[in-house]
């Protein structure tokens, strides 16, 4: 009897051990229960309201107590400071509005003076010295640069932007915003990456100044910020309607390779670049071979996809994007 | 028993600083505290009172207090800026002139430059630039104080750096107040001022003037002392300001209350929120402010645009 029961309390000792969702047990196996099971046990009171638009209900109404709650925080320390100041209550209620003006006029002459200092990046290359003849041609006198305290990332990342925005416009036009079919998903995305690799050909020559400054730890969000929004807009506009975690093995898949072809691309010497779009190509087809003999393991490309899962939601984690409903 | 001698000596010493001290605010008060008391009886209303360090005054009377302390102190500046700080004043000021990245062409004001510290800085900045184009700079040293800007023009002729012994770049000294420069509008493209704004009667008028006389795309930097970040830090930083800094004064300087002045004034400095937001009613845009030394000393700074 005694033994029945040491093997009894064995088999509950191991079941605690294993992970949750072990498949491999050989003692009565657990059953796989889907992630947001867990959340709403360790959330929800009553049992009812286990599924998952209950539960993001119930976070959307924290996050709005939340931010209700921050404002008037906010508003209190701004009284009891502005009253010394000067400032009545009826400034901090109308500086809405005319924040937004203020910030936009700001906004408008950094982005002037960063497209004046884009032409002087061929001779200067990405540094403060660009930004301080960028301003002096806009009107501005040299002191300026120092609204751009990053130096040279600040035009790198601007030029950045410019491109993807210039990209994602180019995307919409073709596929009419999204809503129309696209016929060769592979080759839509080689063109893509084509497409913006050659908005960089002008500023070969210091390219590779900019891969450095973006690949420095101070500047990762901002850096990683941008390639992945890149990303994600190539693969949405190549008709990627995925909810699984296709979602992200494609998109960091696709980082990789315009990643890899652009390197590829700084000591290409081949006319027209030939040779970097076949690189691009050759890398497309490896990456769908990859794939689908991934999807013939079925096994193992749990573990894979697990560990593209917890790469994207560290590099999320490092831009503090979270649940972010805005 | 050692412990008990030693404290015993502390206190007699102490004692002996503040009947030295003593004497001498009543020398002070004398001629001061008089007008002070009967103006506080005649007051009720007729003029706006501001602070003079914990103390309350006239806002006629403390420009010519101002003026006194500096009087007093303007010798041993330096040498006191660097006990009290333990040197670490020339780092706040590197780094100052460092984020400000002067280039050449530049037309800098700096106020309550005095002794010249930041001006040193900014013109040796620009001599390790290079200089293709051959601009010429200019700055301008201005203070209210004329004895402190003898001593600064002392210590250019000394390093070398007047207009005669620089190439391309002027050095002009002007004793001028702060709240009514006798500057054009926009005439220059940058505007510092390092551990004077505190002692200024109205702030804000001197940010108007600084908004007045830059050009459209100027910088305005102000390296002030500020409000620790840190609960606990603040209060070793009060021990240290409230405990240590007077008798050092005393000691070394000859002069207690100047200093109590300058520790009091530091705390009644608005925070770097505050002096941020009034920096943008002034007009200036983009402003920011960046903590040295856990918030010990700020830079603020803000565009004309």
């Amino acid at each position: 009897m005694a033994n029945v029961r040491c093997i009894y309390k064995l088999i509950r000792l191991q079941k605690l051990r294993l992970p949750l969702n072990a498949t491999s047990s050989r003692l009565a196996p657990l059953q796989p229960r889907p992630m947001t099971f867990w959340i709403a046990r360790s959330y929800g009171k009553d049992e009812k309201a286990a599924n998952l638009d209950d539960f993001r209900a119930r976070e959307d109404q924290r996050e709005r107590e939340r931010d209700a709650a921050d404002k008037a925080a906010e508003k209190a320390s701004q009284k009891e400071a502005g009253g010394g100041g000067g400032l009545g209550a009826t400034g901090s209620e109308s500086s809405g509005p005319k924040d937004d003006a203020k910030q936009a006029k700001v906004d408008a002459i950094r982005t002037k003076i960063l497209d004046a200092a884009l032409q002087h990046v061929p001779t200067q290359g990405w540094t403060r010295q660009a930004i301080i003849l960028g301003a002096e041609e806009s009107g501005y006198p040299s002191v300026v640069h120092g609204m751009f305290p990053e130096g040279g990332f600040a035009l790198v990342s601007h030029f950045n932007g410019k491109c993807n925005a210039q990209l994602v416009e180019s995307l919409q036009q073709r596929t009419d915003d999204g809503k129309q079919e696209v016929e060769d998903p592979l080759d839509f995305l080689v063109q893509a990456v084509r497409q913006r690799l050659e908005m960089v050909a002008p500023y070969k020559t210091h390219w590779p100044q900019a891969m450095a400054l973006l690949a420095q730890p101070q500047h990762a969000p901002t850096a990683l910020a941008q390639v992945l929004t890149l990303v994600d807009d190539i693969c949405y506009y190549s008709g990627d309607r995925s909810v699984d975690f296709g979602w992200y093995t494609r998109r960091v898949g696709l980082a990789t390779i315009m990643k890899m072809t652009e390197l590829y691309f700084l000591q290409d010497k081949s006319p027209g670049h030939a040779q970097t779009w076949e690189f691009l190509k050759s890398r497309m087809d490896e990456a769908v071979q990859l794939q689908m003999m991934l999807s013939q393991t079925e096994g193992m490309t749990h573990t894979f996809q697990r560990s593209f899962n917890s790469a994207f939601i560290t590099a999320r984690n490092i831009l503090g994007l979270g649940y972010n409903r805005n | 028993m050692q412990s008990t001698r030693s404290t015993r000596l502390l206190s007699l010493a102490r004692r002996f600083v503040h009947i030295r001290t003593a004497a001498q605010s009543a020398r002070e008060s004398t001629g001061l505290g008089r007008d002070k008391s009967s103006g506080a009886e005649s007051t009720s209303g007729t003029e706006q009172t501001t602070h003079f360090g914990f103390q309350t005054v006239r806002e006629s009377e403390k420009e010519q207090k101002v003026h006194e302390v500096f009087e007093q102190v303007a010798n041993s500046y330096d040498m006191m800026n660097d006990a009290m700080s333990l040197g670490i004043h020339r780092v706040w000021k590197d780094m100052f002139v460092e984020r400000l990245g002067p280039t050449h062409g530049m037309r800098l004001l700096d106020m309550a430059g005095g002794t010249g510290d930041i001006t040193f800085r900014y013109l040796r900045y620009l001599a390790n630039q290079p200089n293709p184009q051959q601009r010429s700079s200019h700055v301008t040293v201005s203070d209210i104080n004329q004895h402190m800007l003898d001593v600064g023009e002392e210590r250019a002729k000394r390093l070398g750096l007047t207009t005669d012994q620089l190439s391309n770049c002027t050095v002009a000294w002007q004793c001028a107040d702060a709240e009514k420069l006798p500057f054009q509008d926009a005439s220059f493209s940058a505007y510092t001022i390092a551990f004077g704004i505190r002692n200024c009667t109205h702030v804000d008028k001197v940010l108007s003037e600084a908004y007045r006389v830059l050009q459209p795309g100027g910088r305005f930097m102000c390296l002030e002392f500020s409000h620790l970040t840190n609960e606990t830090m603040q209060w070793l930083y009060d021990q240290y300001s409230f405990q240590v800094i007077p008798p050092m004064g005393q000691l070394l300087a000859g002069q207690w209350q100047a200093y109590q002045y300058l520790v009091e004034s530091i705390r009644r400095f608005p925070k770097q929120e505050q002096f941020k937001r009034m920096i943008e009613q002034a007009g200036f845009d983009q402003v920011s402010y960046e903590n040295l030394t856990f918030g010990v000393v700020s830079i603020h700074s803000g565009f004309k645009l």
